[in-house]
């Protein structure tokens, strides 16, 4: 009797027991890990579905500057009112299952992709102290985990429409983010190396202590950030990777079959895990939600608030550059995208690794086994001196980028696949040789090979 | 470590649902389904790791199992044909349901009595010893509340376990090679040799 | 009886010394709260919006607009066809790589404890991986022609 009393209190929440012991206990349970967080997750999701709207016109408006047009022009002022008339547009519209569809698996694909898209919203530090709504210990490895799980959901899009473009869609686009994702983890491996957690403030405030004026860790890890930007690209399938979205070949790619609101959610996910990946880039490489100079700052309100746009500003950087990128560059064949994924980018990462693991060791303390003694410790830290940022610096960019690049051009040295401009030039030598060959063969005779 | 209170309520929340899961993806007619039902069998173990404060091995169960095997799994499925068997109205329960009742008992039983001298040991949990662990994560954390938990694993494997962690390079080499051979043609072989 | 005071309690019994306030000391574990309650709310965004376009929308079902799309042709076959196996190396080896990178995350957050040893540990771990990779290309695994 009295082991089934124990069990049920310990099962009984708080509350209940307060009332049994008539004793008022300071209980910040509720506020700390219910309230507040409910506040920050509407507002963030909020925040984030319309801007997720608003990327689409700015999509729209940054493509028709670049191509010298207008853009959107007609629902409000400057066409700012377009985003709500494409959400209500996408409401009414009618939402079709095709018959030979696996209705089940049809109707769930879209979610996955966006519930995965959205998740990793909550571990990203939107902010200094109370602006972050979760701060765990394995905050970058859950963003990775999650965002892989993504990939599910667009592979079963493919598959349940039972339609040829679709499944060859989502195969496509499936093996892609699986191949870039592959660069994305090896690329950040350098910049752990300097900031010792996978939590996402505590990579923030490693930055702060460790790089020059806070600026952050691109400085030490130039080619990292090289390495992770292309992978995101790839791994969001943005162009020049949209190879899953090429519309003169597969029509739409996995969401061929989907209409109204349910493909909708598909571009919702797309355009978040687009926010997610630039969050990402933003806190591993960029200094996170600090700027030199926000220290100066002694409000903590202001501070805060503060804070909070420097991170958003960044992201706004990075997210002008993937539409940049998308009006600039040509898109890739697909055996030259995989081979980019394969040949290039784990290679890089890989040497990345190695290079930053030896130029790290060399820097430690001559006490731990270091020849060069360019860190010390502070605080139960080991933190670069000046000459160590120096050093750093000038290994990231001087030693490690040429290193790699020659590694890279090395072992990439007969993939004539992948250089258009040697592609051609075969072409040229070809027919150049050819042709010497018939005028060698003189005039009078009939050519063997025809005007083939 | 014991859990106790909402967590313990948790704990066998998400155990029985996971046992369900488990049970859908055998009965499941279409093999999609039934990987759809393996995600989130696998899903909620890894709710379960982050319950025991395993949080590095929660995270890998969901980037591995779900985001790499999964995928694998349903190329599998979409690379053999199982129309005919999804479409066919064979019966699903057939004569081998019984013996596999039975040896899955058999397993379970064997489980129970594995267990059972730890389930000797086992002291109804003491509210001081968890509170004390609990403080005591707390200051290690260093005012940050977040655990070590990465950390732990890194000591734990790559002090105490360096030698198995080499062997394990040596175990994905050999699948490496084993997924290259498996899947290349004679065709593919005459090109690049 | 006194493990039954206790819990009811929840409180360290005070073994003499003065009573420590101050704020209760939660284990890192409810962490994960806030993150539980966002995948709630991202499930029932999506679930929700869907049910409400379902309430606006007029449904008009005719038997050609219900068919897979496939250049405004009748589809031909069935689309659940075999697939070329390059798809399935491509997994395979994405499943040998992310094993690698799950290694390296806690060597690299714990790499200056580990210093020398730790990389002469992951020379040996990355050397045998890229042998593999070595082979993988050589037989034309990476390619996609």
């Amino acid at each position: 009797m009295q082991a089934l009393l124990t069990t049920l209190l310990f099962v009984a929440p708080g509350w209940v027991r307060d009332w049994i012991t008539h004793e008022k206990q300071p209980n910040v349970f509720w506020s700390e890990y219910i309230v507040w967080p409910l506040i920050q997750i509407v507002i963030v999701v909020i925040v984030v579905l319309t801007l997720v709207a608003y990327l689409t016109y700015l999509e729209r408006k940054v493509s028709a500057l670049i191509q010298a047009r207008l853009g959107p022009m007609r629902v409000g002022p400057w066409g700012l009112l377009q985003p709500l008339a494409d959400g209500i547009k996408l409401l009414i519209k009618e939402d079709i299952v095709p018959i030979k569809a696996d209705r089940a698996v049809f109707l769930v694909a879209p979610i996955i992709s966006l519930v995965a898209a959205m998740v990793v919203l909550a571990v990203i530090p939107w902010g200094a102290a109370w602006a972050t709504i979760a701060n765990v210990n394995i905050g970058l490895l859950f963003i990775l985990a999650v965002s892989s799980v993504g990939v599910l959901g667009l592979v079963l899009a493919g598959w349940s429409s039972n339609s040829k473009y679709s499944l060859l869609g989502a195969l496509r686009s499936s093996a892609q983010m699986v191949s870039y994702e592959i660069g994305m983890g090896l690329s950040i491996i350098g910049a752990l190396m300097f900031a010792r957690t996978l939590s996402m403030s505590g990579i923030i405030d490693a930055q702060q202590t460790d790089s020059l004026w806070g600026l952050g860790y691109f400085l030490y890890q130039p080619l990292g950030v090289l390495v992770y930007l292309t992978s995101a690209l790839g791994e969001t399938n943005r162009a020049p990777f949209d190879l899953p979205e090429a519309e003169s070949e597969l029509v739409a790619g996995y969401h061929t079959e989907y209409s109204g609101f349910r493909w909708a959610l598909f571009f919702m996910a797309e355009y978040s895990s687009m926010i997610v990946t630039a969050a990402v880039a933003v806190t591993v490489f960029f200094g996170g939600w600090y700027f030199p100079g926000l220290g100066l700052v002694k409000n903590p309100t202001l501070f805060v608030l503060l804070s909070i746009v420097i991170f958003g500003a960044k992201i706004a950087v990075l997210l002008y550059a993937y539409m940049w990128f998308r009006w600039t560059w040509p898109r890739y064949r697909y055996d030259q995208l995989m081979e980019l994924g394969w040949k290039w980018m784990i290679p890089a990462g890989l040497a990345n690794i190695v290079l930053t693991g030896v130029f790290y060791v060399l820097a430690l303390p001559k006490a731990q086994g270091g020849l060069l003694g360019f860190m010390h410790e502070e605080k139960g830290r080991l933190i670069p001196t000046k000459l160590g940022i120096l050093y750093f610096i000038v290994t990231g960019f001087v030693v490690t980028i040429p290193i790699v690049w020659g590694l890279l051009t090395t072992i990439n040295r007969r993939s004539r696949d992948f250089n258009l401009h040697e592609q051609r030039q075969l072409q040229v030598n070809l027919r150049r040789e050819r042709l010497e060959k018939m005028l060698q063969q003189g005039a009078g005779t009939q050519p063997a090979e025809g005007g083939q | 470590m014991q859990l106790h209170g909402w967590e313990a309520a948790l704990f066998y929340v998400l155990a029985i649902m996971t046992l369900f899961m488990a049970v859908f993806v055998v009965t499941a007619r279409v093999a999609v389904h039934s990987a759809l039902f393996l995600i989130s069998t696998l899903v909620n173990v890894a709710l379960l790791f982050i319950l025991l404060r395993a949080e590095f091995v929660a995270g890998v169960q969901i980037l591995v199992y779900v985001g790499g095997v999964m995928v694998l799994f349903l190329f599998v499925i979409m690379l053999v044909q199982t129309r005919a068997e999804e479409e066919s109205r064979v019966r699903l329960y057939t004569g081998q349901t019984w013996p596999a009742v039975i040896i899955a008992l058999l397993l379970a039983g064997s489980f129970y009595f594995a267990m059972s001298p730890a389930q000797a040991a086992f002291r109804p949990p003491d509210a001081t010893t968890a509170i004390a662990e609990t403080a005591e994560r707390a200051s290690a954390g260093a005012g940050l509340n977040i655990s070590k938990d990465t950390q732990e694993v890194g000591e734990q494997l790559y002090r105490q376990a360096a030698l198995p962690f080499e062997i394990a390079s040596l175990l994905l080499l050999v699948a490496m090679v084993g997924a290259v051979l498996l899947a290349r043609g004679t065709k593919q072989e005459k090109y690049y040799e | 009886m006194t493990v039954l005071l206790a819990l009811l309690l929840q409180t360290p019994p005070r073994a003499g010394g003065p009573p420590s306030p101050g704020p209760v000391a939660t284990p890192p574990i409810y962490g994960y709260i806030p993150i539980v309650i966002f995948f709630l709310i991202a499930v029932l965004l999506p679930v929700v919006l869907l049910g409400v376009s379902r309430l606006v929308q007029r449904q008009v079902f005719e038997r050609e607009k219900l068919m897979p799309y496939e250049c405004g042709v009748d589809p031909i076959g069935d689309a659940r066809d075999r697939f070329s196996v390059r798809f399935y190396i491509v997994a395979m080896l994405f499943l040998v790589f992310d094993v690698e990178t799950i290694f390296l995350f806690p060597w690299a957050v714990i790499y200056d404890r580990l210093a020398v040893f730790g990389l002469v540990e992951m020379l040996l771990f990355i050397g045998i991986l890229v042998v593999g990779y070595y082979y993988a290309w050589q037989k034309g695994a990476l390619e996609w022609a």
